[in-house]
């Protein structure tokens, strides 16, 4: 590189401005020098004019502490020992005006200060104020005494610096690493995302801080849902019969005032419609804060006698409500025997055939689930088969009417229809002795 | 020569690669500047309507969408001298480039102008196998021609088919199909420092970036700043760069001759730098702003501050005539003109039928060289610029990029050479498989 360096005209050399300026010819810089590192000096350095001398002092004086310097770096002047008297000191001080640069080789001579020992500084006189009476003792700063300190002065960081635009490697490869799609996209979303999880995770995995939040969110879901627009005063049940309404108001159990968000109306409707006599509810929340509830009621139809008592029975067999006695409804219907329920069509059919009997009827017996036996007064029964009980039925009405036949009005206790084909009476017991004694007598047979 | 064919064939395979993911950085590392381009492939659907610029040789298929340019370090004569510092120059050159992109790029084609490229012109000829000329005729007339010592340490940059000759019709492009006997061909083979170029494949694999592609300053050069006629009938692409001047002959369509003199603008700013006494970085800035190679009557007039900073108000305050400064230039660039028509003589350039010179590079700028060069060279002369290309920024379209967007073009349309085609079935041990069909083939 010396070699290179040697046939390279001496103007390249010369100093160059910080800035960067190419090509370089010599290919190489410079060692570089440390920034920052002081110089000890034994001597002092020769500076070109004063104004270019560092100050020799580290941390550098306050602004008019500072020696006034010669061309050639010297000090002008020793300063006093002994503290100037300040009425005396004249603060009129002339600043030396910079000098063109043609004439800058005839030194030029030393600038005398107006009084022994305090002198004027030869930069711009701006910043000179007198130091005098600061606090830290005026001049007492002496060369002499911490020669040292004084003598060490920083390499100006910037001046033989070039700045390099070259990225350095770790830049280079940081740089692409930073173009490569993946890694981007990794780093722009999925790193943020991973790091908002892993906070949230983290957060979540204390349970005083899950159930902060839970009451957090649940303050602001009750705030919203007791908002006044949303309050619940009354309820309004519209129902054909008052006992009916009462009990669903019951039933349903409701506090006002009460937020329509706490009202679960498909609910309400089950419990209302849980109620025996109510066929359907129909719910609805009006304005004004009303809850409308309207009821269809079910129709009784029958009356069933179950083993543990009387109920009204609607035409589907459903209970309507429980009876008191068989008189309080003596106008429906009854029916009894286990599963009569099931069966209330079939019994209202054959309740309407035995129209011509009804005044004798007493009700209706279900029997094994399977057909029914139609009961009379004084104990007579009318047994019907499963199949085709209607027509049986009609046949013993037919029986029983006109004026020939009558044949419920006789001493029968069981007509037994239940096979068709073939009908069977049964007699009492004192019909049957009647009957065996007038044949006895018909025939002449002894009765043994 | 297997050697070569096998890594010609790599970067080949690479440049594939490369393309078909799309992006390819183009790289021009100088004694002057280290350019770098980035190339998006597939991208473009044709220059617009009334830009200007035609569908020349389709290079619409790729546009530039990133370039990077700074000042050349370690670099001399196109060749490396401080690996290190070209290492830094390349780097910011790439990370410029790939800021500019938003795309990091993995694979770069090279162009350079140093390690001694010296021409050689091949020939040889076969006897067809069949009646036509089939693909594996022409690998084999390829393998025919008498390779040259290329010398210790020297490899083929470009082993181009230019002509080739069937029976006695010469002037062929491309024979294949065509009937014959005997098929001959021209080959056009550059060689150059095999070490020159491991320094440059080095310092980008410094940089983690692959080479897929190596071409030669001049040619590429020359293909960018040569006008498609001037190709066909004949001209010489005079490419004056910072450290060395390349010179390359094209003749239908294909370069015949190529060659490098080691002398460039640097050496007129070096020139100009001693003779005044001036740091380099202002002999550089009076050289593009105040150079000039004829001087009149007004130059004596004109006087050029060339400042200094010494701090002696004397010596910073010198100024120069532009008669005194074209009179630095002008010998410098006249020993570069000379030197470059000795070149020429000796390439034949005189025999041509059309003698057109086109002088591109930076070099080029000076005001007053076509005149002079006119006086050197020859009557035809022309100041050449690049072509064209899309997406290019205009301060990469002046001649000192010429290096650099024929190396776009080449790219996007690299010429036949010699490694893209196989080699044929008899000489290639490896394939032992292909040499008993063959065997086959023949004997039944």
């Amino acid at each position: 590189m010396s070699a290179l360096k040697s046939d390279e005209p001496p103007a390249m050399r010369a100093r160059t401005d910080s800035a960067w300026v190419w090509p370089d010819r010599l290919e190489v810089t410079p060692p570089a020098v440390p920034a920052g590192r002081p110089v000890r000096s034994r001597s002092l350095p020769k500076g070109r004019w004063s104004i270019d001398m560092p100050d020799r002092a580290w941390p550098p004086l306050p602004e008019g502490m500072r020696a006034a310097r010669g061309p050639e770096g010297d000090l002008l002047e020793p300063f006093a020992e002994e503290e100037p008297e300040l009425d005396a000191v004249p603060f009129e001080t002339v600043p030396a005006p910079r000098r063109p640069q043609a004439d800058l080789d005839r030194p030029e001579a030393p600038v005398t200060p107006a009084v022994p020992g305090f002198i004027a500084q030869s930069r711009a006189a701006k910043g000179f104020v007198g130091g005098g009476d600061t606090p830290e003792g005026g001049f007492s700063f002496q060369l002499g005494a911490n020669a040292a300190a004084v003598m060490d002065w920083p390499v100006e960081d910037e001046a033989p610096r070039r700045h390099d635009p070259s990225p350095s490697r770790l830049a280079y490869r940081l740089n692409r690493m930073w173009l490569t799609p993946g890694i981007r996209r990794f780093v722009r979303f999925g790193l943020p995302l991973l790091l908002v999880l892993s906070f949230a995770a983290g957060w979540m995995s204390k349970p005083e801080n899950r159930a902060m939040l839970e009451a957090s969110i649940n303050g602001v879901i009750d705030h919203v849902q007791n908002q006044p627009m949303f309050r619940v005063n009354s309820a309004e049940v519209i129902s054909a019969s008052p006992e009916v309404a009462e009990g669903v108001e019951s039933l349903l159990n409701l506090h006002f005032p009460v937020s329509s968000w706490d009202l679960d109306l498909a609910e309400l409707r089950a419990t209302a419609e849980s109620l025996d006599a109510v066929e359907g509810a129909w719910l609805q929340i009006r304005s004004g804060g009303v809850l409308e509830i309207r009821l269809t009621e079910r129709v009784p139809a029958m009356v069933w006698r179950a083993p543990e008592g009387l109920y009204l029975v609607d035409d589907e067999g459903h209970r309507v409500a429980r009876l008191a006695t068989r008189a309080a409804r003596a106008d429906l219907p009854l029916i009894a025997g286990e599963g009569a329920t099931a069966a209330v069509a079939e019994a209202q059919t054959l309740w309407a055939a035995a129209a011509p009997i009804q005044s004798r009827m007493r009700g209706l017996v279900r029997v094994s689930e399977r057909r029914w036996d139609v009961v009379l007064d004084r104990d007579q029964r009318i047994l019907l088969p499963a199949e085709g009980a209607l027509e049986a039925l009609e046949r013993v009405v037919a029986m029983s009417e006109g004026v020939q036949q009558q044949l419920l009005s006789r001493d029968v206790q069981i007509v037994d229809m239940r096979n068709p084909a073939r009908p069977t009476l049964r007699l009492t017991a004192a019909a049957m002795q009647d009957l065996t004694r007038n044949r006895n007598q018909s025939t002449g047979a002894s009765s043994r | 020569m297997t050697v070569l064919y096998e890594s010609q064939r790599a970067m080949r395979n690479l440049r594939r690669q490369a393309m078909q993911r799309g992006v390819i950085a183009v790289m021009d590392v100088g004694t002057h500047k280290v350019a770098c381009l980035i190339l998006k492939f597939g991208v473009s659907d044709g220059p617009r309507e009334g830009s200007g610029v035609g569908n020349m040789a389709g290079q619409a298929a790729f546009r530039v969408i990133g370039a990077g340019t700074t000042c050349s370090r370690g670099v001399r004569f196109g060749e490396i001298v401080a690996m290190r510092e070209t290492e830094r120059a390349v780097r910011t050159a790439l990370q410029n480039a790939q800021k500019m992109a938003q795309t990091r790029v993995d694979h770069a084609i090279l162009t350079f102008s140093g390690g001694d490229m010296r021409s050689y012109g091949l020939e040889g000829s076969v006897e067809l196998e069949s009646e036509r000329v089939s693909e594996n005729d022409i690998a084999r007339v390829l393998d025919a021609c008498d390779a040259p010592d290329l010398g210790h340490g020297r490899e083929a940059l470009h082993a181009q088919p230019v002509n080739f000759v069937l029976d006695h019709r010469s002037g062929l492009a491309d024979p294949r199909g065509q009937a014959g006997r005997r098929l001959g061909c021209d080959m056009h083979m550059l060689g150059v420092d095999t070490d020159v170029v491991q320094n440059l494949v080095h310092c980008l694999k410094r940089c983690d970036v692959e080479v897929a592609g190596l071409a030669a300053a001049p040619y590429v050069s020359g293909r960018a700043s040569l006008v498609e006629d001037e190709q066909e009938l004949g001209a010489a692409a005079i490419d004056l760069g910072g450290g060395t001047t390349t010179l390359s002959i094209f003749i239908k369509g294909h370069m015949i001759y190529a060659d490098t003199v080691r002398l460039g603008g640097d050496h007129i700013t070096g020139d100009i730098a001693k003779g005044l006494q001036i740091p380099y970085s202002t002999a550089e800035r009076i050289k593009t702003f105040h150079g000039g190679l004829m001087a009149t009557g007004q130059d004596d007039r004109q006087r050029i501050e060339i400042g200094g900073d010494s701090g002696d108000w004397e010596k910073d305050r010198r100024t120069v005539t532009r008669s005194e400064l074209i009179g630095i230039m002008r010998p410098r660039m006249a020993e570069i003109l000379e030197e470059v028509r000795a070149r020429l003589d000796v390439a034949g350039f005189d025999h041509l039928p059309s003698q057109q010179i086109v002088l591109t590079g930076g070099g080029s700028q000076v005001p007053g060289l076509d005149g002079m060069a006119a006086r050197i060279l020859g009557p035809q002369v022309r100041l050449g610029r690049p072509i064209r290309v899309p997406g290019l920024p205009q301060a990469a379209t002046g001649p000192e990029y010429a290096a650099i967007v024929g190396l776009c073009q080449y790219a996007a349309h690299p010429q036949d050479e010699w490694w893209d085609f196989d080699i044929p079935a008899q000489m290639f041990a490896a394939r032992p498989l292909k040499r008993a069909m063959k065997w086959f083939r023949d004997n039944w």
